[in-house]
């Protein structure tokens, strides 16, 4: 296990050299990332990783949400660790960055045959950076599936926020053994974990729209003084950090389940992240004013990735239902079922 | 790059098997006095028991009579308290408040003297902050307390005094000297005994027909010398790191429990939006459990949470009073309201209706809280 000290080095390694490299190619960009180690990171302390589980990841992918990053860092490492704790194998150098999608029903397969037979076709929407991944991870029923984009058609797409979504038709494929394996219900796993990644670059993205907002405030003057010393500024400015705090503490019920896979704590923390993001991109655009919806400020660089990822995930509701059918469904208390004593 | 807000948030796991030893001595209750859970309130009788099994003030240490499992254990007591609507009136406030303070700044006579009754649950202390003409401007409270041979003698009035009219002592923040250039100078917090000569309380009735507020008025109360709580003078930096435990518990999220589980028994015979709204309140009382849990963990450690127990605050109480207004929305024309389930949601959700504004007032306004929340971020 790796402590906070050391996870805190970690988040400001991985921060510098986004700072330094994330304008530039995807590819050189990503080679760089898997040199600081951050698969070896993620991956179970028998397979010679450092076992960092759903902390490490945390810290990851919310420093890759702060900064406009062109590749699926945030995927990669809340996927990486677990495909192998499935037992699949160690993904190689070659089959790195993984990716998959966090878009409700962007997942449309058909598969048939069994075992080395098994034959994959269809069509993916808006999957996360596929132009720079190498694999796309994908559930369908009790299978989750590894995809070489190489072996991919993918349609080139952009977000609101000009990141790669491109879509991919799959063309009839087939499946080595090492390429695939069951698991129960493994669309909902797998999309639920995409999902919690973007989560987790959501709060990136939400602490430096905070950062850029605290100090437009600290710095522009009208009538007279600072922004900040306006009350009705400050009382904005309070309702940024509640939704900056909700997606902190949605981070923390991430970190927490990502290891064992909980659905109510993934899943919560999609439905509370989904609001907060949205107001939080609101906010900061009205405490920027105008210069805050031009191209030369660097605040859209946050808004428009909080806005995107938000209607990404969305609809709020449809994982909030998932949450209700699920508690609906179970007995007792209803206090006791949603705290386990 | 670290947050702007620091959320203090904790991977530690809660002490084993203390929920459902919780959950066992609710169900003991629940045979032996059927009604009293769930109705919540104030029994002296109730909090006696929960006492002797060792769950009130969890976080008073062993030596000064109380379990010593910390304020994180006391935390799982109190949300099973709240949730089950529990009638922990005549301790909650010592438990949260008092116990902790007593246990920083209090002498260690004061410690011996108050600590284990308290985590016995035999006293209640009822919390002297606002005044007639002092709400959300605590620092210009004008009771003052003047020195007289032995102590202080003590004159003025609190409003707003949780169930003043029934436990024993009050702390009360006074001015002890006069009001200088800086007015957060020269304000005490008193204990002060409630059956005093020269105390007089009169309950206030509020709009769902309660009356645990009390105005407490004091005519030249003495107060012995040894009954400061802390450093004379220091009350208003005391007083403020007592807010953060005010403002960051269970009580700011658990208020409306109530409709919640009201509206889990309706949801089946409403439409589709009530399971989201089922959904979307499971999701936030995960959060905000979660931030409870860091701040006491932040609290154990020492450090003083002011700004996010106001954040915390904020959320909370905000999405309580969503919480209450949902069923609104949710429910079916009057004539059309089959099933009990359906009546009973309708009317928690009104009853609350008449309480839930003071949720974002009391403990803090939102919009002192949000004034808190924007000077912390912006220092």
């Amino acid at each position: 296990m790796i402590d906070r000290r050391e996870l805190d080095a970690v988040r400001d390694v991985v921060h510098a050299l986004l700072a330094d490299r994330a304008a530039g190619d995807p590819g050189t960009l990503w080679a760089a990332l898997q040199d600081l180690g951050l698969v070896e990171l993620v991956l179970p302390e028998a397979l010679g990783g450092m076992g960092g589980g759903g902390a490490a990841i945390a810290e990851v992918a919310r420093v890759s949400g702060a900064l406009p990053t062109p590749v699926p860092l945030a995927e990669t490492v809340c996927l990486a660790g677990w495909l192998v704790s499935l037992g699949l194998p160690v993904p190689t150098a070659e089959q790195l960055p993984l990716t998959a999608c966090a878009a409700p029903g962007a997942v449309r397969l058909r598969v048939s045959g069994t075992g080395d037979g098994l034959v994959v076709a269809g069509e993916l929407d808006r999957v996360p950076w596929v132009g720079s991944a190498r694999t796309v991870v994908v559930g369908h029923e009790d299978r989750v599936l590894l995809l070489s984009t190489a072996d991919l058609k993918i349609e080139p797409g952009t977000d609101v926020a000009g990141d790669d979504r491109g879509g991919v038709l799959v063309p009839e494929l087939r499946l080595a053994a090492d390429r695939w394996t069951t698991l129960p219900a493994a669309r909902e796993v797998v999309h639920r974990r995409a999902a919690a990644a973007r989560v987790l670059a959501l709060g990136g993205a939400a602490d430096r729209a905070l950062e850029l907002t605290v100090e437009h405030c600290r710095t522009r003057i009208q009538f007279g003084r600072p922004l900040a010393q306006f009350q009705a500024v400050g009382q904005l400015l309070a309702r940024m950090a509640a939704g900056v705090a909700v997606l902190q503490a949605a981070g923390h019920l991430v970190a927490t389940a990502l290891d064992d896979d909980e659905p109510d704590p993934l899943e919560s923390a999609v439905a509370v992240g989904i609001p907060a993001a949205t107001s939080v991109a609101a906010v900061a655009h009205q405490l920027h004013g105008a210069i805050g919806l031009t191209r030369e400020h660097p605040l859209h660089l946050s808004t428009t990735r909080l806005t995107a990822w938000a209607g990404e995930l969305g609809p709020e509701r449809y994982w909030a239902s998932r949450l209700g059918s699920r508690l609906l469904t179970a007995p007792g208390d209803p206090w006791h079922r949603l705290v386990k004593a | 790059m670290a947050s702007l807000i620091p959320m203090p948030l904790s991977d530690e796991p809660e002490p084993p098997g203390l929920r459902a030893r919780v959950r066992a001595f609710l169900d003991a209750e629940r045979v032996a006095h059927p009604g009293l859970v769930g109705r919540g309130g104030y029994d002296r009788a109730f909090s006696r028991r929960l006492g002797a099994a060792g769950l009130v003030a969890l976080s008073v240490p062993v030596q000064y009579g109380g379990p010593g499992l910390g304020p994180v254990a006391q935390l799982v007591v109190a949300e099973e308290m709240l949730a089950a609507g529990a009638p922990v009136g005549a301790h909650i406030a010592a438990e949260r408040q008092t116990a902790p303070m007593l246990l920083r700044f209090g002498t260690e006579e004061q410690k011996r003297e108050f600590l284990p009754r308290i985590a016995a649950g035999e006293i209640g202390f009822a919390l002297g902050m606002s005044e007639p003409d002092s709400g959300s401007d605590l620092s210009s409270v004008r009771t003052r307390a003047t020195r007289v041979d032995g102590g202080w003698s003590l004159s003025g009035a609190k409003i707003w005094t949780s169930w003043a009219d029934r436990v024993e002592y009050a702390v009360v923040l006074c001015r002890s000297s006069p009001l200088g250039d800086d007015r957060h100078e020269g304000l005490s917090q008193l204990v002060v005994d409630l059956s005093a000569p020269g105390v007089a309380i009169s309950p206030i009735e509020t709009l769902d027909g309660n009356a645990h507020f009390s105005e407490v008025s004091f005519s030249e109360v003495f107060v012995p010398a040894d009954r400061v709580l802390g450093e004379p003078g220091s009350g208003w930096r005391q007083v403020t790191s007592e807010l953060a435990y005010e403002r960051s518990g269970p009580d700011r999220w658990l208020s409306a429990f109530p409709v919640f589980s009201a509206l889990v028994d309706a949801a089946p015979h409403l439409e589709d939006e009530a399971l989201v709204e089922v959904g979307r309140a499971a999701a936030m009382f995960r959060v905000l459990h979660a931030f409870s849990s860091g701040i006491a963990h932040a609290v154990r450690d020492g450090d003083d949470p002011a700004v996010a127990a106001a954040v915390v605050k904020d959320i909370g109480t905000g999405f309580e009073q969503g919480l209450v207004a949902a069923p609104a929305g949710l429910l079916p024309r009057d004539p059309d309201l089959p099933h009990g389930s359906v009546r009973a949601l309708r009317e928690t959700s009104q009853a609350l209706g008449l309480v839930s504004p003071g949720f974002t007032i009391r403990g803090g306004t939102t919009e002192v809280l949000r004034t808190i929340v924007s000077r912390g971020l912006l220092r």
